[in-house]
């Protein structure tokens, strides 16, 4: 009888094991999570950027207007770079310099470089929301945590070309889906980047990070911390200042 | 003296074969001659290009530019490079050996012309001085040399890449002293051609007051180019240099420490000093085939004179003198063409064309041979000492023989 009553509790672990894995959550829908955390059509605000390289610290100011459907400008407010102008239309990048009144789109090359100095390229800038496009997901089964927060660990390895990093690690919050930590990888296993979320707000039920610190990890203490203030999500916006006609405004 | 004698009517007795042995000499020698004529020509042509285009003969920047040498940063720059200037020129013992100053800023920019874009290298310098510098003036194949205020040269190979003109506006984008981006737009007044593949396909030049305008540096520079009336007080002038200025924030950085160039051309040197000795030994290799076949014909000759008592070190010294001629007189004769050859190629020079197109080495694509009294002696030295080694071994194979053994030969 106990032999008997032993193989129905292991059949029934057997049968709970194997039936566990079609109703786990997936690293797809982690990512769909993370993305509801952005649900807005609009969304203005003011930035500052501090970029930290060595003893320097250098900071730039602006303020920003942005849609989902991946249109945003952006126009510096700080004394050297007052302004200049990012106009970002899908994946195309142009920027305005007031002294000479005329426009440069950015491309090639250039797009790995740091916007104005900071650790951001241009291509993580320009980077719409479609991750399982370029990269293959995976969750990691072992638990995570970020801060003794409880996370998920979703590892992308990319898939195509033209994805800008070979690999990205993201430890996700299993709560709110706030994407804490992400390291960025190159080709050959080494670590470039790391973003982390120093601070969130919260909009509704939405968790929007407002503070990131972006550290470049191929070179010490060379970082950058962008915060946003005054958030307002889901303004309205004339859409004709998403065009290179605006920018000369 | 009468083994030199009797070496040189023993090479008499077969000509022909004498001949085949100085003629292979004579190629090598040849050959060695005219490499070392193009080699001092090359290494001169890439010296002087360096040094005119991105060292000096003694470069003055702050150390952390030195440390960041190859990522052209525009934020480590001198602040006062003209009071920097001035102390040197007023300096008694640094004043006279000073020849002119430049002041620099280069910078890595994306050039852009409708729609096209590439990256370059911006070198920002004073106009006129660079007449007598970069001499890009001499160097315009198209337009004029620029003269003032958001003008600029642009080499040849960039210009067709971009599809460029004289007169075109071109939109140059370059990261600021501050850390930020900033663009300034120059007309393009001149196309030049230098023959010089890393200026040509790479760089432009504009005035330093733009240079500084568009990286906005201020009235800071990144280097100050000291160009010497003797290059070879390098280093000693740099030491007085630093001496004199005192600032521990300032590299004083003579020529041959400036570029990686100069350490692969001392590379290039020894490379080609073993190169020498192998061709030598393959032009003399054939005196060793000579020599065996001369010792087995006088077998019973080698075995009289051991007979009247001739010593083993004699009939050694005898057969490698031979050698030894025959190595001497292909020598002469091979320097001798060498030397006509170089003169005329010195004259002409040597098109490498293409060839060298994408090298990142400053180098010419026509270069002029060049030879000195020591390059030749040092290849004359090469030639006859590998004559009289590669001698030795048939000289050695004679001495040994038994004198009753070699006297029987019937050959």
């Amino acid at each position: 009888v106990k032999e008997d009553a032993m193989t129905r509790i292991i059949a029934f672990a057997i049968l709970c094991l194997s039936v566990s894995p079609l109703s786990a959550i997936t690293g797809e829908d982690i990512l769909k999570q993370m993305d509801r955390n952005k649900s807005f059509r609009t969304i203005s605000y003011n930035a500052r950027m501090e970029i930290t390289a060595g003893s320097t610290v250098r900071v730039k100011t602006m303020k920003a207007k942005a849609t989902s459907d991946g249109k945003a400008i952006v126009e510096f407010t700080n004394a050297e770079d007052k302004g200049i102008k990012y106009l970002k239309i899908g994946k195309d990048l142009w920027i305005y310099y007031p002294e000479e009144d005329d426009t440069v789109p950015i491309s090639g090359h250039l797009l790995k470089e740091g916007m104005m100095g900071s650790d951001v390229s241009y291509e993580d800038a320009l980077e719409e929301d479609t991750l399982s496009d370029k990269y293959a997901i995976e969750l990691s089964s072992g638990d995570a945590s970020y801060n003794g927060r409880p996370c998920y660990l979703v590892t992308l390895t990319a898939k195509t070309d033209n994805a800008p990093y070979q690999r990205r690690k993201i430890w996700v919050d299993r709560e709110s889906f706030v994407a804490w930590k992400e390291e960025m990888y190159a080709p050959s296993g080494k670590l470039l980047k790391e973003s982390t979320v120093l601070e969130v707000q919260r909009f509704g039920d939405a968790n929007f990070a407002t503070k990131v610190r972006i550290a470049n990890k191929l070179v010490e203490n060379r970082y950058t911390v962008f915060t946003m203030t005054d958030v307002a999500l889901n303004p309205a916006i004339d859409p004709s200042v998403f065009s290179k006609r605006f920018l000369a405004r | 003296m009468y083994i030199i004698k009797l070496a040189l009517r023993n090479i008499m007795r077969n000509k022909r074969r004498s001949l085949l042995a100085v003629l292979s000499v004579l190629l090598a020698l040849f050959l060695m001659v005219f490499m070392e004529g193009l080699l001092n020509g090359m290494l001169g042509s890439i010296t002087l290009n360096a040094t005119k285009s991105d060292t000096g003969h003694i470069m003055i920047v702050t150390k952390e530019y030195r440390d960041r040498q190859r990522f052209l940063p525009v934020d480590a720059n001198i602040a006062d490079p003209q009071a920097i200037i001035r102390t040197l020129e007023a300096d008694p013992r640094i004043g006279p050996r000073i020849d002119r100053t430049a002041m620099r800023i280069r910078f890595g920019t994306l050039l852009e012309y409708e729609g096209r874009n590439k990256t370059a290298l911006g070198i920002g310098g004073d106009l006129e001085g660079e007449k007598r510098l970069l001499m890009l003036d001499r160097s315009i194949v198209d337009g004029r040399y620029a003269a003032g205020a958001r003008e600029a040269v642009i080499g040849e190979g960039l210009a067709e890449d971009l599809g460029v003109k004289v007169g075109s506006v071109l939109k140059v984008q370059a990261r600021t002293a501050e850390g930020s981006t900033n663009m300034r737009k120059f007309t393009v007044v001149g196309i030049f051609r230098t023959g010089l593949d890393t200026l040509d396909s790479s760089v432009f030049l504009v005035s330093l007051d733009d240079a500084r305008a568009l990286i906005r540096s201020g009235s800071g520079v990144q280097q100050i180019l000291v160009m010497l009336k003797d290059y070879r007080q390098a280093g000693q002038t740099a030491g007085m240099i630093a001496a004199a200025l005192g600032d521990p924030s300032l590299a004083v950085v003579p020529w041959l420490e400036s570029s990686d160039i100069f350490g692969f051309l001392s590379v290039a040197a020894a490379m080609f000093n073993a190169i020498y000795l192998f061709i030598a030994f393959l032009g003399t290799i054939i005196i060793v085939n000579i020599m065996m076949m001369v010792v087995l014909e006088r077998r019973r000759e080698i075995g009289i004179m051991k007979a009247m008592g001739v010593s083993r070190g004699e009939i050694l010294r005898i057969f490698t003198a031979e050698g030894l001629v025959l190595g001497i007189i292909g020598s002469i004769a091979g320097i001798l063409f060498g030397l006509a050859l170089t003169a005329v190629m010195s004259k002409t020079g040597l098109n490498l064309g293409d060839s060298i197109k994408g090298m990142n080495i400053p180098l010419s694509n026509v270069v002029y041979p060049v030879l000195t009294a020591a390059g030749v002696l040092k290849v004359f030295a090469v030639g006859v000492l590998a004559s009289g080694i590669i001698s030795l071994l048939p000289a050695r194979r004679a001495a040994r023989m038994d004198a009753v053994a070699a006297m029987k030969s019937t050959l």
